[in-house]
């Protein structure tokens, strides 16, 4: 699943700096902006809009969880109903048979989609859980974004011997291979949390999973963006900001990076899928989102555990986990097309 | 070209220098535990602990434990701090596993990448080539390991037309050994299809526009020949290199999960199984292997650009 | 034992040699026949992890011991019937059980004349001597069973193998050994029957030979071994030793297979004869109904259970101690483990003697519904409402999900309680460890050998240490501690089995631990293997290797 935009660093052969000469012409004259455009072509992509307007429900969905526990299903996530029982037809049955079979869906109020092998609320529990596996995922990509932007900036823009370190640090978390590093990080940061200095985060904590995350997707983001500051740095503006006496902080922050934009955003939005299955994987190992707090990951992990008796655990969030990430996708194709029709290479993983 | 490959190599090396030094940190100074500890598990006298602590110089410095454990690492001289058991043996009795699952998984979603791409080129547009799209999305939208199990579940054991799981040595029977493997070469392939054939579908959309296409097509060539010799040829090129390094990286670690669904007990489950277990020794190694194999297929892959695009021997 | 605890060596505690017989804890169901059947045949055995060592003087596993135990015959070994019979101590290499002087402090025995290992070079007596020696060697889990023995300690220091052990001493022509104490230890015959004191031969290396184990006196032996694959036992023809049969079965395949669903649903379609585990709980309606007559469930001297700590808080406040005894339902439990689970109010699990049911459980009844508005109202009285609190478990099934059951019961009455699931590999070392500073959380302890004083070591002063405890709760009840040193002297069981009881009383209504349950075992076999005459079970070793045989 790690797919090189490397490989693209040497086939994209002009920045998206704005509307290609020529593209749309009479609009051009007419001196719509560049964004204007783009926003209005992705307005006509109808599958796009349609896939951003589910991913925005999926995560309406999870973010009201508080809402459907406390008044639909009147449980929490973490409450256990293993000798409860509920009225299912007129009649009485066990949340969780003395065999240890939890229900399956029941499309009721309580136990919508059935209970897990502890007796909790499947439909609380995915919606609780996306809040995390979401949380994780937008964080990590802003936080990969954020720290991509810098490294991209400071590399391409100084070169020499800071490009030089910064390329080979990329290189050694760009070998590491990403689950391993993942893995790694992940079970020994568990055991005892973070401590750098003042700050001090606990194993159990969330941030975790979001820090590893984004540490092993920088280089993914960090390197086409540093090819791109490379070939923008010697463009006539920028020359003529030096000039000006703009220093590089000024140059940096004024004149590259309004035109690294569209590359952001596209690269952002694959992020924030990757992101999600990348916690997926890690849950699913163990390294990730540690109990009591749950994630889709982690509810498939305990759902495998149970694929013949209860197979509604496996599925149910797993279906989840895709729909949001083929939204994600999707809507990212339809801005990827937005900005740039004639991108050469479709930068995807 | 040859500078450019020694540079390479050097820069290779040092990787793999920085990522050995990363990974026994990692493991040394975060988790705040006593390996000596942990390893006495069985003995509880104190006299035990220390003499475990001699004995695998856990009272030495960092850096001198480090050199000690990379020394045994090119010695063949590691060992499991659980098992006790040869962890170079482990891993060489793993690797046939590992590549024969990412090898043929590699192979199908190449060949079936550039049929789906060709195809939806071809027919731009139009529904095949919107089907394969969305096809080709939900395949790079679901976690491996979900696809996997599931298959495994309901294709292996409920249906019974594929085993269930394990893995059986090509030596023992060729036969039994790619029928336990088509299950998991198919979960790892869908991720990578549905990436290739797109990848492949926009280069041959490029391409088709081409002058030497046109120039092909007017001097009386098939359409098929044109496709086939020339679009699909110039399409190929950084599909290839971006296959080289997708296999790398599922050599690397990416087959972890494959493995670990379908119980194929090869370098990647039993990397995972190490680490819960912060058995330092085969983390290590594995990780070492892994990097090295990514780090080779990188360089591999940017000897040969170079070697095609003179340009890039000077960035 | 090995699989959930550790044992605890230099104990003094009292054990029949001449035949414990641990009374009552009916054993449900029908027998496993005699163990009579079809001679020869191949069968394939599933195991869901490596046997932690295949060298008898380290191995310390029940996965191990499974299989060890047809391979090495120690001096002593126990019947081979199920129930209270297979308790007793009968002579495995010796001629008979041992000679008992100096006020318990030596012991005499013969090897007997002609015996063979399956190499067929003759068995010596020092060769019992070097099997003591590879435990001490190799830092085996059981050097401290053998650290009574005079001599035993420095050899141990010194660490030289071609070093002398004073107490053992062996005569080659007579065949007579005789081992000086430093102490009585009435449990020495039964150190004289564990897997430890399987005899080898005595040029045997001193390394780890898991990978080529070696040649031992007894019905089968191992002619392969690929860790983390599989290994295979074979008749051994030179065995024959009288009450020890020599097995139905030609060869015995172990396949070591990860995941425990692959190897119950190989079981149920015949590609493999024999699960060493349990079904999962996914699993096991299906092999409930659709193999019921191939499965059959018999309970095991074992207590599954939560501890406490009393040095730290909120669990040195006694009421918070007695609002978890109430608050945790042994039902839901019991759900967890998939029916797995037999609830209980005692410590002492009900196969052993000494057991006597605590009736009416001072905590509530174990199988019905618990007073949760009692547990609330404790926590209030104690004043520690609202109190953090780190639930421990590890990673082996179901106790992830028993941690995260028992930490939202803490949550229930009062208490803030997250579940802490740490790595099976680390976890009983993590939370023996003295600075941890662990709260509560899960344990679980197998007999290592059929007596009461095995299981109260866990909760008095010598389960206490800084590093690598056992008495993961510092338990130390005057009452409980006193009963354990005075009873562990007394070498006739049964004349104390009552006091014992007592003791089990007192701990429990001094909510020194939270006991709930014993765990069922499962015998689990294919279609072909002859289920009524050959699935012979063992109260030390699951099942009887030697009494499988085919239709």
């Amino acid at each position: 699943m790690a797919t090189d935009p490397a490989a693209t660093e040497l086939s994209l052969q002009h920045p998206a700096e704005s509307v290609p000469p020529g593209a749309e012409g009479g609009q051009a004259a007419a001196g719509l902006s560049p964004s204007r455009l783009a926003l209005r072509r992705l307005g006509r992509n109808r599958t796009a809009i349609a896939f951003g307007v589910l991913f925005l429900l999926l995560v309406g969905a999870c973010l009201a969880a508080p809402l459907w526990a406390d008044h639909v299903a009147k449980t929490k996530p973490e409450t256990n109903h293993l000798t409860d029982q509920i009225v299912m037809d007129g009649k009485r049955v066990d949340v969780v048979s003395t065999g240890g079979i939890p229900i399956g869906p029941t499309w009721q109020r309580e136990f919508f989609l059935g209970a897990d092998d502890n007796g909790r609320d499947v439909m609380v529990r995915l919606l609780y859980g996306g809040r995390n596996s979401l949380l994780i995922g937008v964080g990590a990509a802003l936080m990969t974004t954020l720290m991509s932007i810098v490294v991209g900036l400071v590399a391409g823009y100084f070169r020499g011997w800071v490009d030089g370190v910064i390329r080979q640090v990329l290189d050694i978390i760009w070998a590491f291979p990403v689950i391993l590093l993942g893995v790694a990080l992940g079970v020994a940061l568990a055991l005892g949390g973070l401590k750098l200095g003042p700050i001090s985060v606990s194993g159990d904590s969330i941030l975790i999973p979001t820090l590893v995350i984004a540490f092993v997707y920088v280089p993914y983001m960090a390197r086409p963006l540093r090819a791109q500051v490379l070939s923008l740095r010697e463009k006539e503006f920028v020359e003529a900001a030096r000039a000006q006496g703009a220093g590089p902080l000024r140059i940096m922050f004024t004149e590259l990076l309004p035109n690294l934009v569209s590359t952001i955003l596209v690269f952002f939005t694959l992020m924030v899928a990757n992101a999600i299955l990348l916690e997926a994987a890690l849950s699913f190992l163990g390294a990730g989102v540690r109990p009591p707090a749950t994630s889709w990951g982690t509810l498939i992990d305990s759902g495998v555990d149970r694929i013949t008796s209860a197979a509604h655990l496996t599925i149910v969030p797993g279906v989840m986990l895709l729909l949001t990430v083929l939204s994600l996708n999707v809507f990212g194709d339809g801005v990827r097309d937005a900005l740039d029709p004639r991108a050469k290479v479709r930068l995807e993983h | 070209m040859l500078r450019f490959a020694v540079r390479r190599l050097i820069s290779m090396v040092f990787v793999l220098f920085a990522i050995s030094v990363l990974v026994f940190l990692i493991f040394n100074v975060i988790p705040n535990g006593d390996p000596a500890e942990r390893l006495a598990g069985k003995t509880p006298t104190e006299t035990e602990i220390n003499r475990i602590r001699a004995e695998w110089g856990f009272n030495d410095s960092l850096p001198a434990q480090y050199v000690t454990t990379m020394k045994k690492v090119f010695t063949g001289d590691l060992v499991s701090y659980f098992t006790r058991l040869d962890v170079l043996e482990e891993i060489v009795k793993g690797i046939p596993r590992t590549f024969s699952l990412a090898i043929g998984a590699a192979l199908l979603w190449m060949i079936t990448a550039v049929v789906f791409g060709l195809f939806s080129a071809v027919k731009a547009g139009k529904f095949a080539d919107r089907g394969l799209t969305v096809l080709a999305l939900v395949g790079i939208s679901m976690p491996v390991f979900w696809i996997g199990a599931l298959m495994n579940h309901y294709l292996g054991f409920k249906a019974g037309w594929f085993p269930n799981g394990g893995y059986v040595p090509i030596t023992e029977n060729p036969f039994d050994w790619a029928y336990h493997l088509i299950l998991p070469w198919t979960a790892l392939a869908i991720l990578f299809i549905g990436f290739y054939s797109r990848v492949l579908r926009s280069n041959v959309l490029d391409t088709i526009n081409e002058d030497f296409v046109r120039t092909a097509r007017a001097k009386g060539l098939s359409e098929r020949r044109v496709l086939l010799k020339h679009v699909l040829r110039n399409s190929m090129i950084p599909i290839v290199t971006l296959w080289g390094l997708d296999f790398g990286a599922v050599v690397g670690g990416g087959a972890i999960l494959t493995e670990t669904v379908f119980d194929l007990q090869g370098v990647g489950q039993y990397a995972a199984d190490s680490i819960g277990q912060l058995d330092v020794p085969p983390v290590l190694a594995i990780t070492m292997f892994g990097a090295f194999f990514i780090v080779f297929l990188n360089a591999i892959v940017d000897i040969a650009y170079a070697a095609l695009d003179p340009r890039i021997r000077l960035q | 034992m090995r699989k959930f605890g550790k044992a605890f060596a230099a104990l003094s505690a009292a054990l029949i040699a001449t035949g414990a017989l641990s009374a009552c804890g009916s054993d449900d169901s029908d027998s496993g026949g005699s163990g009579e059947g079809k001679k020869g045949g191949s069968i394939t055995i599933g195991m869901n992890s490596q046997p932690d060592f295949l060298d008898p003087a380290s191995a310390y596993t029940v996965n191990a011991w499974e299989s060890q135990w047809l391979v090495y015959t120690p001096p002593l070994t126990y019947a081979r019937k199920e129930g209270p019979e297979g308790t007793k101590l009968i002579p495995g290499v010796a001629e008979a059980l041992p000679k008992i002087s100096n006020g318990g402090k030596t012991y005499e025995f013969t090897i007997r004349k002609g015996l063979k290992y399956s190499d067929g070079s003759a068995v010596k007596a020092s060769d019992w001597e070097h099997t003591v020696k590879r435990v001490f060697i190799q830092e085996s889990g059981g050097s401290g069973f053998f650290s009574g023995i005079e001599g035993a300690d420095a050899y141990a220091e010194a660490g030289k193998e071609n070093g002398d052990i004073k107490g053992i001493v062996t005569d080659d022509q007579s065949g007579k050994v005789t081992i000086n104490l430093t102490e009585p230890d009435g449990t020495f015959s039964s150190v004289l029957a564990t897997n430890f004191s399987g005899i080898v031969p005595g040029d045997t290396s001193f390394e780890v030979l898991t990978k080529e184990p070696p040649p031992g006196v007894g019905p089968y032996k191992y002619t392969k071994s690929v860790p983390n694959r599989e290994f295979v036992m074979e008749k051994n023809k030179n065995f024959d030793i009288p009450d020890i049969p020599k097995g139905n079965v030609d060869t015995i395949t172990t396949k070591i297979i990860k995941s425990q669903e692959r190897i119950t649903q190989d079981v149920i379609n015949g590609q493999l004869d024999y699960s060493h585990d349990p079904p999962p709980a996914d699993l096991l309606p299906e092999v409930k109904s659709k193999n019921k007559d191939r499965y059959r469930e018999f309970t095991v001297a074992d207590i599954r259970y939560f501890w406490m700590n009393v040095r730290v808080p909120p669990f040195d406040n006694e009421k918070v101690r007695q609002a978890a005894e109430i608050a945790v339902d042994k039902r839901a439990l019991a759900r967890i483990y998939g029916g797995l689970l037999e609830p209980t109010c005692n410590f002492l699990p009900s196969t052993m003697q000494g057991y006597e049911k605590i009736d009416p459980c001072p905590w509530g009844d174990p199988n019905a519904a618990p007073d949760i508005e009692k547990a609330k109202q404790l926590i209030e009285e104690s004043g520690e409402k609202g109190a953090e609190v780190t639930v421990w478990g590890n990673t082996d099934n179901p106790t992830p999900k028993s941690t995260e059951y028992y930490a939202d019961v803490l949550n229930e009455i009062g208490l803030k309680a997250k579940p802490k699931v740490v790595d099976a590999g680390v976890y009983f070392s993590t939370i023996g460890n003295a600075k941890t500073k662990a709260q509560t959380g899960y344990a679980g302890w197998f007999q290592d050998f059929p007596h009461p004083a095995n299981f109260f070591q866990i909760v008095t002063k010598i389960g206490i240490q800084p590093t690598n405890a056992t008495n993961y709760g510092n338990t130390d009840l005057p009452e409980v501690t006193g009963a354990y040193e005075k009873l562990k002297q007394e070498a006739d069981l049964e004349s104390v089995a009552g006091d014992w009881a007592e003791a089990d009383k007192a701990l429990v209504e001094g909510a020194g631990i939270i006991p709930f349950g014993t765990a069922k075992e499962v015998v689990h076999v294919s279609e072909r293997m002859n289920f009524e005459n050959c699935a012979v079970v063992h109260p030390l070793y699951k099942v009887d290797y030697s009494a499988f045989c085919l239709k």
